[in-house]
Order: structure tokens, then C-alpha cells, then sequence
């Protein structure tokens, strides 16, 4: 087989945001003295670092603040803030106003003048640069040892019935309990910027299936999934409900509460794991594995066959019938014809069991799965819906006005708290659906008579690089900010006071201070946009070859729609969890 | 299967009389303290109050609705007469004016008083006399442990048919009378009554009377959740005879093991009433020995004083060869022995405190917390200690420097938040200023549910503005364990289930390949 020379510039470009993001959070650090004090803002009694921060006298007491913005409210009066009692939830401001429209004018900018010129030109030959990892020494035998990954399953199944306990039995005041806060924000942040460099590295090491599988080795039924259930919908169904309850019970803050929730999900993993084939909950039930699934779809990691010469003329199928090296695919993958990442939990089983050594775990281009045709389905099209509005609502539920709305609503309509949470969650749910199907029966009229279900369902996976850049916005926020203070809870997981390492004093100092939070998250959200916009504009060039531009244009609004309304929900303050604590 | 109906039949009353004794009891006390109507207000639509309608429907039957010439007004002086027919439990009890005392009972307490007393002796005269002419008649027919071997027994089936084959070990029958032997030497030499807790019939009483006792208790105190934690390590015996019969030894604790069987065998020995055999008409079809829930051998007549005359083998036998007959000979000695029994007294009342039910009753303790902030000591005192939902609960807080002696003067708010499983911390109160009274701060919250709460107080002491929290426990919130428990149990089951399914394939399969 000749080989493509594909320009590798492609492949560093995902290595390159990360840098760019590190130099960012090293540049701030250095900026501002790296480990000062912790003092508090006394304004929205934000942590900061006692540094070049804005400052003022008051008193004969010098004040630190979070920004300018909360110095000039506080110059206004000292008095008022000097001596208030200190409290527990931080309001965190959002982006300044020039920094929200400089981030507009750039996503429009970016929309419909540079880029369009740029994609043109068209770089379709950087996509399909590749470099296997399997040709490093080592890299092979790590994948085929059976150690590796057993042993950090254990670890991370350990990890888990200890949060468990931890949630269960622990002190029920979240600052105290170690469960919320790894969770949430160290868990579910760093799962979704894992998927960016890592692909589903998570799914590999997953403590729910590595316990279940366990469980249930040798003696499940092995029933086959139910056909009318060989879908994602039942993951949809999930993530929905879990969002409800997230949200809408405020569990991120109650320790009891998460743990209850990683029990449920074991429960249904457990129960799967007993009645059903292989995988079978991986592939179809999983939130988490759906979730991932379709951002891994942008990851820059793939397993992929090496030659496809080997695997036409292989005639044992080992990979995925199983083989007394490992077994066959746990999520029904055939790697003979697999091209997406969507299914694939990286477990690494077909590179032990295929007997030519033919499997590559290959860097890749960004985002190489969605410029491909793919295999559209309308769940997966739906999931990216949901996706990009349920993380818009995340976000609009952390903002100070969220509760007035909800309490607006019981009061007009006279309704429970849980009905009018439902209401309006429905609402932003139904919203975004509502304008991107409108657009999508805009962009129908330029696509020479392509199906309507056809355009929704194709172009709903333009929607994923900016539902997953705004997730990693968003959360960079919490993970940033306060996920330090794992260092002190690692001590006392179950706010027992005990001090297993000696941290359990600290308070260690956020990661970044807030002008450089800003920073990080404009590019997170640009770069979000960028991709959006990239892998609409192959769409429209298969769907629309005539008119690729106009056919295109109703989707640009949707991006830039969704990019704005994602800056302006950065621009809001944000109630922070336990910040302050 | 005519005995077997009439059986469960006279086990079933029995056992609704001893779960109905307590309620009966609670409801005599609330008809003699003349409260009844008001806690049937205060039980509207509750389980209790569903308890004490029952008792009263059914002491009230045939009853008609009318006192002191007042037609439709409730009959209290009749219906307390009535509800006074039936007390005790089945270790002891007044039925109807006369007393009933267990043997086991009977015979322990006079081993550990060394003494027989009168009251004793009436009560023992029936249950006695039963015994002599019936023989272990009250293992078949009265003790509810015959019901909770039955259960065992279907158990076995359902454990048979999920592939969890229960072993079958056999116990010598012989133990029991160690056990009795033991036990009554250890009452009459240490004075210390210790069969009881192992006597399925006491347990059942007992149990039911606390958990109804506590249940109607913690209504008073406007608590309806069932208090099971009321129930305690007789439960637990009887659960643990239950599923050792039902997966390791069926019938072993009547067989084998139990005291009162023992001392009941023994005074049957020469019982009048028997089954014996009609050998011309006996087919040797084993049919009897199979159904023998003693393990006996009605066949071979091989009963002797084991036999409880439950007459099992005699709705199994398919030719009518076995029969009951009746010893009129050896009669005249135990009729004699009839005499002695006379009307009963009473001699026990398992009873309550005759508080007035106007009365804050059981009395609620007062909660104390106390933390420290720097030199500072601050008090946090809450009366109830347990605050009920809905209801008014006081909270004073006290601070002071125990160096100097200074009391705080400074301004105290208080904030309370619910902390519950699935509907995050809601703050209900507050931040409120405090009333003054003299050095003492006082609060007054209401809290809404049953659940755990948070009380956070803030104040300047000592220059420094501190948060304090404080956890409190209002009503009966449910504790994890419950939910881990019932998740696991539930869990366990499904596994049975796969394993059961995994089996039946297995010999489904071998069975279609052979």
C-alpha cells in the first residue's frame, strides 16, 4: 500500500492549545507571585492570592480583591464591606464587558470573514495525518500486558468505594467532605479534558464497569441486549435525569446525596452486567460513555486496524470474536471497519487478541472523526443537542438571577419548586432545539432537496466542538479555582478531622487568578468556535456542492448564536459551591 | 386437609390476639383516661389511629351505640370491660377472666423464686390440664413459631426452586432437654430467668408489645414514621430460626432444640388423647412419615411423647387407617387434677404510666452543644432537644469568656438550613437577629420536615466575626443504612435470580444434548 504524505503541522496542533494553556496559567502564576497568602476578597468574598492584585486601604487594614471591578464597588463603601460577616458562597464575576465584546466581535469575525477565506483553500490532506504510538519501544507490550490495566483498575475502584464511604458516611457539610468536591469538579472537568488529548481513557479505567465486570465474571446470563433498545436513547434518558437531579436537587453539594448517585449507576451497571453480553450497558446505557463517546469523536487519540490488507485476508476474526489472548470487542466494535471513536472505550482488548499485530493507537488531527462522513444517527444527533443545552444550562443555573427566575415562576403560575425547575429546564432544553431545527429548514431551501431529517441530523455534530469547549470553559472555572482544595481534603476525606498526609491544615491558593481565568475561557470558546465552524463548512461542501456558502449561512447564525450566547454566560457571576468554605 | 385448615386457623387467632393485646391495652388506656376521642383526632388518617379503630370495631361488636341514655354516644364503660378480656401475651395472659401462664413461664419463675405462688398456680391449671390430656397440643396448635416453621418450610421451596439447595441436618432429639435442664438449673440456682430468650412464643409477645408500645409512643410525641428500631434481638432470634429451618436444618428448633417443647413432651408423655394406628388398614405407604413436621414416624408408631398431635399424618393418610382416640381409663386421675383449677386473678398488667395525656409526654430532653471560638465559649441550648416538625422549638444561646468571667453583649444572628439526601441545604430561617433576654440570645424556629438541619450562627467575638455551626436532628430522619441495606438485599435477590436462571439452563441444555 503507497502511503499519503500528510503534512504533520496538524497533529501539533492539538499539543499546541494545551501549551498555549499552560503557558497562560504559568504566565498568571508568575505574574502574581506564584504561592502568596490566601486572603479574601471582601467584596464576593472570593479566595485570592495576596500578590500584585488590586488593592486598597481601609482603615489601617490593607484589602485585596479578586478584580477591579469588585475594588471600585468596595471604594465605594469601605464601610459597608470592612465589617461584614465573612460568608460561604462566593459569587464569582464573569468576564468584564470589553473582554465579553472583543470575544464577540472575534467569533464573528472569525465566521464570516477570515475563516471562510481560509477554509477555501481547503486542508483536507492535514486530516488524514496520523503517527502511531505502537511504533514507540514499549508502547506494544504495555497495551498487550494485562497489568497495566487491571492494576489501575483496582486503583480506581478503590478510589471509588472510598468516595462512596466517604459520601455516605462522612460529614454532610460539603467543604468537609471530600465526595462533592472530587466529583464534580475534579471528576466530570477532568473527564471531558482527558477526552481532548486522551480520548475515553476514562472508559478504560471506569471503577463502574471495572467492579461490575468483576462481579459478574463467568456468570452472567449473556442475554442479548434488547433490539429495540440498541440504541443511545437510553443514555439520553440518563443524562437527562441526571441532570434533573444535579441540578435541580442541588446534589453537588450534598455528599450523601453523590454517593447515592455512584451507587445507582454501579447498581445499573451491575445489574446490566449480569443480564446482558459483553459490554452491553458501555455501548448503549452509559451517560458517561455516551457523553465521551461523542467528544472523543474530536479526540486526538484513535485505535484504528493498521493495514487494512491484514484484515481483509485475516480469516479468524479474533478481535471480534475473542481469543483465549483477551476477549472480543466488550462494545461490539468490528476494527476491521471501525473509523469512529464513538463506541471504542480504548480497552485495548483487540490489541491482544489480534494475532498480526495489526491494531495502531495513532495521534491525530483534532476533530479528524467529525470532517468524515461518518455514521450520522439521530440519537447521537440528539445527545449533541442535548449536550450543548444542558451545559448552557449548567452554567445558567449557577447565575445569581437563576433562583429569581424559578421562584418567579412558582409564584405566577402557583406551582411546586419541582415543577417550575421542570418548566424551565424543558424550556432551555427546547429552546435551542427549537432555533437550530428552524435554521436547519433554512439551510433545507439552499440544499437542492436534500431530506430535512437528513440536514438536522449531519449538522447536529457541528454542535459538539462548541458544547465541548464551552463544558471545558465552564469548568476550568471550578477546576481550576477550587479544585486545590482536594489537596487539603485528601487529608480528611470524611471531615473526621483526621490528617493522614499533613495537608489537612492548608489552604492551598486557586490555580489562576481571575483576569487569567478570563483568558483561558475566551480561548477555550474560540477555539470551540473555530472547529464548529470548520466541520460545518465540510458538511455544507457534501450536502450543498453547488451552493456551499448560502446553504451554510443559517448554520453560521446558529454557531455564532450558540458562541454568544456561551461568552454571555461566562460574562454572568457565577454562585461558586464551596469556594469559600 | 381438614386439621390443616383447622390448624392454621387456631394459630392465625392466636397470633392476631397477641399482636392485638398492645394495641386492645393502649386503647383501654385511652378510654380510661377519657382521651380516647382526642387522639383520634390527633391519629386522623394514621396508621395508629387505623390500629385503635380496629380494636375498637371489633370490641365493639354487637355493641349498641348509646351510654347513660345517650343514644349514638360511644359505650365507654362496656367497651373498657371488654377490652379488659384480653391482656398479657402468650407467655402470660388474661383471656376472658382466666389466667393463662406458659408452662416454660410457670416453671422458671418458680425455679428462680424458689416459691410456688397462688396466682401462679391458677394460671398454670389450664394450660396444665391441656397438656396432660392432650399432650404437646400447644406446639401444633397455639405457639406462633408452628406458623414460622410453616413459613420456613415454603422458604425451602422457593430456595429449592432458585437453585440454593438447603441442607437437611439432623439434631438429636434429646437436646432439648438439656437445654430445659440447664436453663431451669441455672434459674433455680442463680435466680436468673434466661429461657425466656430463647422461647419463640415470649419472643413474639414481647416484640409486639414494644414495637407497639414505642410505635403509639412516638405518635404521642407526633412521630408517625413505624419506630422498627423498637424491635430488638428477639426479632432477630426469630429471623435466624427461621432461615437456619428454611437452609440448614428444617423443624430443628421444636424438634430439637426448644425448652418449652422439651417440658411440654415431658407432662404429655402420658397424654390421653392419641393417634394410633388401625394396622389392617395401614398400606405402608410412608405417606404419614413424610408429612410428620416433627419428623416422627406415625407408620411404625413411632410417636410417642413427641408427638403433638397436630394430625398432619392424618390428612395424608389416603386409607383413614390413623385415628385419634381417646384413653378413657387413665382419665380419672387427671380429672382429678381439673379441680384444682379455679377462677384466675389477675396477677399481671403489661402495663404504662397512667400519665395525663394533657402533658408533654414521654417529657422531651433539652440539647446542649457547646464550641469554643478562641477564648470564647458559646452555648447553644435547644429545647426540644428533639424539635418536632411543624412545631415551635426554642433555641438559646449563651456566650461567655470562662477566664474573666465576661458574658458576650455583641449582636448574634442565626441561620437554619434543612440538610437532607436529595434536596440540597435550604436555608428556612434567617439570618435572624436574636431576642435579647438579659445575657441569654433567644431564637424561635419552626422546622419543616423530619430530617437532619444545620443551625449556623454568627457573631463578633473578640474582635474576630465567627461562624458557628451547630447539627441537629428534628423527628426521625432516615439513616443510610436503611437504603445501603434494602439496596444490597434487593441486589442479592437479582443475583439469586441470574444464578437460579443460569442453572436450569445449564441442565436444560445437558438435558437436550443427552
Amino acid at each position: 500500500m503507497r502511503v499519503i504524505p500528510a503534512p504533520r503541522w496538524a497533529l501539533a496542533l492539538p499539543w499546541a492549545t494545551l501549551a498555549l494553556l499552560l503557558a497562560l496559567v504559568g504566565l498568571d502564576w508568575v505574574r502574581q507571585g506564584g504561592t502568596g497568602r490566601v486572603v479574601r476578597d471582601p467584596v464576593c468574598a472570593m479566595e485570592v492570592r495576596e500578590g500584585v492584585l488590586p488593592t486598597a486601604e481601609f482603615g489601617g487594614r490593607r484589602y485585596y480583591f479578586c478584580s477591579a471591578t469588585c475594588k471600585d464597588e468596595f471604594l465605594k463603601a469601605p464601610g459597608s464591606f470592612a465589617g461584614a460577616a465573612p460568608r460561604d458562597e462566593h459569587l464569582m464575576r464573569g468576564l468584564p464587558t470589553w473582554l465579553f465584546q472583543a470575544g464577540v466581535a472575534v467569533v464573528i469575525v472569525l465566521s464570516f470573514g477570515l475563516f471562510e477565506l481560509a477554509a477555501r483553500r481547503g486542508a483536507s490532506a492535514a486530516l488524514s495525518a496520523r503517527f502511531d504510538l505502537t511504533a514507540l519501544p514499549g508502547v506494544r507490550t504495555a497495551l498487550k500486558s494485562r497489568a497495566l490495566v487491571e492494576s489501575s483498575r483496582v486503583l480506581m475502584a478503590s478510589a471509588f468505594l472510598g468516595i462512596v464511604a466517604a459520601g455516605l458516611f462522612g460529614d454532610q457539610n460539603p467543604a468537609l467532605n471530600i465526595a462533592p468536591l472530587l466529583t464534580w469538579t475534579v471528576w466530570w472537568a477532568g473527564l471531558i479534558f482527558l477526552i481532548l488529548f486522551a480520548g475515553k481513557a476514562w472508559c478504560t479505567v471506569c471503577p463502574w464497569d471495572a467492579l461490575a465486570g468483576w462481579a459478574a465474571k463467568g456468570s452472567s446470563l449473556n442475554l442479548p441486549w434488547p433490539r429495540a433498545a440498541r440504541n443511545i436513547w437510553p443514555a439520553v434518558a440518563l443524562f437527562l435525569a441526571l441532570t434533573w437531579v444535579e441540578l435541580g436537587a442541588g446534589i453537588t453539594l450534598i455528599p450523601r446525596a453523590t454517593a447515592w448517585v455512584a451507587l445507582a449507576m454501579l447498581a445499573l451497571a451491575a445489574a446490566s452486567a449480569f443480564l446482558f453480553e459483553r459490554k452491553s450497558f458501555c455501548r448503549y446505557g452509559c451517560l458517561v460513555g455516551r457523553v465521551s463517546g461523542l467528544y472523543a469523536m474530536f479526540s486526538s487519540v484513535e485505535a484504528r486496524a493498521k493495514d487494512p490488507a491484514v484484515c481483509s485476508s485475516c480469516r479468524t476474526q479474533d478481535c471480534y470474536r475473542g481469543s483465549d489472548q483477551g476477549d472480543g470487542c466488550p462494545t461490539f466494535e468490528f476494527p476491521r471497519t471501525m473509523t469512529l471513536n464513538t463506541y471504542c472505550t480504548l480497552c485495548a482488548e483487540c490489541f491482544k487478541t489480534c494475532p498480526h499485530d495489526n491494531m495502531a493507537l495513532n495521534l491525530r488531527p483534532w476533530g479528524a472523526d467529525l470532517a468524515d462522513e461518518g455514521r450520522p444517527r439521530s440519537d447521537e444527533a440528539w445527545l449533541a443537542l442535548v449536550l450543548l443545552a444542558m451545559t448552557g444550562f449548567h452554567g445558567l443555573t449557577m447565575t445569581p438571577s437563576w433562583p429569581g427566575w424559578v421562584a418567579g415562576l412558582e409564584a405566577s403560575w402557583g406551582i411546586g419548586y419541582w415543577a417550575a425547575f421542570s418548566v424551565l429546564m424543558t424550556l432551555m432544553l427546547g429552546l435551542p432545539a427549537a432555533l437550530y431545527a428552524g435554521l436547519v429548514k433554512a439551510a433545507q431551501a439552499q440544499s437542492q432537496g436534500r431530506p430535512y431529517g437528513e440536514l438536522f441530523v449531519r449538522y447536529a455534530y457541528a454542535l459538539l466542538p462548541i458544547a465541548l469547549f464551552y463544558h471545558l470553559a465552564h469548568n476550568a472555572e471550578h477546576f481550576l479555582m477550587e479544585g486545590p482544595k482536594l489537596l487539603r481534603l485528601v487529608s480528611d476525606p470524611l471531615g473526621w478531622g483526621w490528617d493522614l498526609f499533613g495537608t489537612a491544615a492548608w489552604r492551598p491558593v486557586p490555580l489562576i487568578t481571575l483576569e487569567g481565568l478570563w483568558g483561558v475561557q475566551l480561548l477555550l470558546v474560540v477555539v470551540g468556535h473555530v472547529y464548529s465552524l470548520w466541520v460545518t463548512d465540510r458538511a455544507a461542501r457534501r450536502l450543498a456542492p453547488a451552493g456551499a456558502f448560502k446553504a451554510q449561512l443559517p448554520m453560521l447564525a446558529a454557531m455564532v448564536a450558540f458562541s454568544v450566547f456561551s461568552l454571555w454566560l461566562l460574562r454572568q457571576p457565577m454562585s461558586m459551591r464551596v469556594s469559600g468554605m | 386437609m381438614k386439621f390443616w385448615w383447622a390448624r392454621r386457623a387456631v394459630q392465625l387467632g392466636v397470633l392476631g390476639a397477641i399482636l392485638m393485646a398492645p394495641v386492645v391495652a393502649r386503647y383501654e388506656h385511652y378510654m380510661s383516661a377519657r382521651s380516647y376521642e382526642k387522639m383520634e383526632k390527633a391519629y386522623e388518617g394514621r396508621a395508629v389511629g387505623a390500629l385503635l379503630k380496629g380494636a375498637e370495631a371489633v370490641l365493639g361488636a354487637g355493641l349498641r351505640w348509646e351510654e347513660g341514655g345517650v343514644e349514638g354516644r360511644r359505650p365507654r364503660k362496656r367497651l373498657i370491660a371488654r377490652a379488659r378480656h384480653l391482656y398479657g401475651s402468650a407467655w402470660s395472659a388474661r383471656v376472658f377472666g382466666l389466667s393463662l401462664t406458659d408452662l416454660l413461664a410457670g416453671f422458671e419463675s418458680a425455679a428462680s423464686s424458689r416459691g410456688l405462688r397462688a396466682a401462679l398456680v391458677t394460671g398454670l391449671a389450664v394450660p396444665l390440664l391441656a397438656t396432660l390430656v392432650l399432650g404437646r397440643v400447644y406446639c401444633a396448635w397455639v405457639c406462633p413459631m408452628g406458623l414460622l416453621s410453616a413459613l420456613a418450610r415454603q422458604l425451602r421451596r422457593v430456595l429449592a426452586f432458585l437453585e440454593l439447595k438447603p441442607l437437611s441436618v439432623e439434631l438429636a432429639r434429646a437436646d432439648k432437654y438439656a437445654v430445659l435442664a440447664v436453663g431451669l438449673a441455672a434459674a433455680l440456682l442463680t435466680g436468673l430467668p434466661l429461657l425466656h430468650h430463647l422461647y419463640p412464643p415470649a419472643l413474639v409477645g414481647r416484640e409486639s408489645h414494644a414495637l407497639f408500645q414505642a410505635w403509639f409512643d412516638h405518635a404521642e410525641g407526633d412521630m408517625f414514621a413505624v419506630p422498627w428500631q423498637a424491635l430488638g434481638a428477639g426479632t432477630l432470634f426469630l429471623a435466624l430460626l427461621v432461615l437456619l429451618e428454611a437452609a440448614v436444618a428444617p423443624g430443628f428448633w421444636c424438634r430439637a432444640l426448644c425448652p418449652g417443647g422439651a417440658l411440654y413432651s415431658l407432662l404429655g408423655r402420658w397424654r390421653l388423647v392419641r393417634v394410633t394406628r388401625v394396622k389392617a388398614a395401614c398400606i405402608d405407604c410412608v405417606l404419614c412419615d413424610k408429612a410428620c413436621p416433627m419428623g416422627l414416624k406415625p407408620m411404625t408408631d413411632q410417636t410417642g411423647m413427641e408427638c403433638d398431635n397436630c394430625l398432619a399424618c392424618l390428612d395424608a393418610c389416603p386409607t383413614d387407617a390413623l385415628k385419634v382416640r381417646v384413653l378413657v381409663k387413665a382419665a380419672a386421675p387427671v380429672l382429678l387434677l381439673a379441680l384444682l383449677a379455679g377462677p384466675a386473678a389477675a396477677h399481671h398488667i403489661l402495663g404504662i404510666p397512667h400519665y395525663a395525656y394533657d402533658k408533654e409526654w414521654p417529657q422531651a430532653p433539652v440539647l446542649k452543644l457547646v464550641e469554643k471560638v478562641g477564648e470564647w465559649e458559646v452555648q447553644l441550648t435547644g429545647y426540644p432537644g428533639r424539635p418536632k416538625p411543624g412545631v415551635r422549638a426554642d433555641v438559646t444561646v449563651y456566650a461567655w469568656e470562662p477566664a474573666s468571667g465576661r458574658v458576650y453583649d455583641g449582636a448574634m444572628r442565626l441561620e437554619a438550613a434543612e440538610v437532607s439526601a436529595l434536596s440540597g441545604p435550604r436555608t428556612f430561617f434567617g439570618p435572624e437577629e436574636s431576642r435579647r433576654n438579659g445575657t441569654l440570645h433567644k431564637f424561635t424556629v419552626t422546622y419543616p420536615d423530619d430530617g437532619n438541619y444545620e443551625l449556623t450562627l454568627y457573631l463578633t467575638a473578640g474582635g474576630v466575626p465567627s461562624t458557628l455551626r451547630f447539627a441537629l436532628v428534628v423527628g426521625d430522619p432516615p439513616s443510610p443504612w436503611t437504603g445501603l441495606g434494602l439496596g444490597a438485599g434487593g441486589f442479592g435477590l437479582f443475583l439469586v435470580v441470574v444464578r437460579a436462571v443460569r442453572i436450569k439452563r445449564a441442565r436444560r441444555e445437558a438435558h437436550r444434548v443427552a
